[in-house]
């Protein structure tokens, strides 16, 4: 369970000011982790830099509205559950948000509880969906790793160990596997933030990654970097 | 239908010519000024059209803005008495969400009486009750009442009022000219960024002036302004919030009390409102 183990994450985007630190007191006393944002380009630049378990969105916003933000990013995540909290109580709104791909709509004034009995199912939701995904071992060509023991098994039998941040690495583009994970969703994941490493660490780990299951270091077919993006895995036995 | 029209004009004329041709003179002649006619009618008729969809657009803009003005204030206040009630919270987080949502309030209050003077005057059923009073006492008043809610980092309005400058007006009406010019002038103005007001008796005219360091208004916008329910842009990506409606009742106080407003550009960015009292 290395990535449950973190809080759970949540971006609120709203551009009222005092609505904005009384949404984020609450969540935060319910503990989430909350980056909370004012306008819709900057939610979705941070979207793409950062992970969430849930995304909390306004509809009239400066510079991008929110059904603009809820599309863009279902155009490259379909996951993540949204939440849209605004002012907009037609109907025409509620359909139109929904169509955009929302999970949820409320409509403010809203109550606090049903606010965090909303949010919580939502993020609940999130988390069965990464369960599902949940592995305990992955095999690449002939060699298996164990994410919980932190080992590698080679063709021989032979057991090397792993590091946690190259158990973790591995484990999250393994998750991805086929989509190009971007350096910043690698920090916030593995590193969490709190060292910031430098882009190389990453490419050292990728390197010993290529040594350990590449045929052929020099022309990899499973650790693929993207140039000015970051790293993809792909299986070629899948 | 105009089509139409036309084919039918050109059918009838050609007929007659046809039939009576020394009579293509007359024809022409009336047929070019029936022609003029239509054509103008055309033309009159589009652009009935396209003021009234401009006049639908800015009241379905105005039905945006007050919902949003409306609810976000009183979903905050809403949510912060909620969260005192639930949670065991220390008294300094306490009185910071209750003073916000006296703020709100004061928001809100400022809105509901924009909202009702507009409608009064658009009813012609405010009368404009006019005494002659200390017109830099209200303006030092309200500056002062702004000062404290626009900005926590640093004084930013900066006001420059001679003391004494009396007229003769409707206190409350002006009261509201005055919050809405300096508002504005917080609204589009950076976070704190300096926002001039000055306050002077010339030639034996009262003269306010209120400058900001925001983006300025564009030539083309600069007379649609003061219409109301227009605001620039479009509601759902808006930075600035309000209604449509402060300019407006600008522009009406003002005209019932025979003082003039203009608008320029401020250097090097941002606008000055002037207002002249004959």
């Amino acid at each position: 369970m290395i990535i449950m183990q973190q809080k759970l994450r949540i971006l609120l985007v709203e551009d009222e000011d005092h609505l904005l630190d009384a949404i984020k007191l609450n969540l935060e006393l319910e503990g989430y982790k909350v980056h909370a944002v004012k306008d819709g380009k900057t939610a979705l630049k941070v979207f793409k830099e950062e992970r969430f378990n849930l995304i909390i969105l306004d509809v009239m916003l400066p510079e991008m509205d929110g059904f603009q933000v809820c599309e863009t990013i279902r155009l490259e995540n379909s996951e993540v559950p949204i939440l849209f909290l605004t002012a907009k109580n037609t109907s025409e709104d509620r359909v139109m948000g929904l169509k955009k791909g929302a999970d949820d709509y409320l409509v403010k004034p809203f109550n606090l509880e049903e606010l965090i009995l909303r949010v919580g199912i939502l993020v609940k939701r999130s988390m069965k969906s990464d369960d599902l995904k949940e592995l305990n071992s992955y095999k690449i060509g002939d060699k298996t790793i164990y994410f919980n023991s932190f080992e590698l098994k080679q063709d021989d039998g032979t057991i090397v160990p792993l590091t946690k941040k190259e158990t973790m690495l591995l484990k999250l583009l393994i998750e991805r596997k086929n989509e190009a994970v971007s350096r910043e969703q690698i920090l916030e994941t593995v590193w969490n933030y709190d060292v910031y490493p430098s882009t190389r660490t990453i490419d050292n780990f990728i390197l010993t990654f290529r040594k350990y299951f590449e045929p052929d270091q020099k022309n990899p077919v499973y650790f693929h970097s993207i140039r000015g993006v970051g790293y993809k895995f792909t299986d070629i036995h899948s | 239908m105009l089509l139409y029209a036309l084919v039918q004009l050109v059918a009838w004329g050609s007929l007659v010519v046809k039939l009576q041709p020394s009579r293509m003179a007359m024809v022409m002649g009336e047929g070019s000024v029936f022609l003029f006619l239509l054509c103008t009618g055309a033309y009159f008729l589009h652009q009935s059209i396209k003021k009234e969809d401009k006049l639908h657009e800015q009241q379905q803009n105005f039905l945006l803005s007050v919902t949003h003005e409306l609810k976000s204030p009183l979903a905050a206040i809403k949510l912060s008495l909620q969260t005192i009630v639930k949670r065991d919270l220390d008294k300094a987080r306490q009185t910071s969400l209750l003073n916000n949502s006296l703020k709100d309030i004061e928001r809100l209050d400022d809105l509901v009486e924009n909202m009702l003077l507009a409608t009064k005057i658009e009813n012609r059923s405010y009368s404009f009750p006019k005494e002659e009073f200390d017109f830099s006492e209200l303006v030092s008043k309200i500056t002062d009442r702004l000062q404290i809610h626009s900005c926590g980092c640093e004084q930013v309005i900066n006001p420059l009022i001679q003391p004494g400058v009396k007229i003769m007006g409707d206190r409350f009406a002006l009261s509201s000219v005055v919050t809405n010019l300096v508002e504005n002038a917080v609204k589009y103005s950076g976070p704190c960024a300096e926002v001039g007001v000055e306050l002077e008796e010339k030639e034996g005219h009262a003269l306010l002036r209120v400058t900001d360091k925001g983006p300025g208004i564009p030539d083309e916008e600069k007379m649609l302004i003061f219409d109301k329910f227009y605001r620039v842009g479009d509601e759902n990506v808006r930075k600035a919030k309000g209604t449509g409606l402060g300019l407006f009742i600008v522009k009406e106080v003002l005209q019932n009390h025979d003082a003039d407003i203009s608008v320029r550009d401020n250097v090097p960015q941002g606008a000055i409102f002037e207002v002249t009292f004959s």
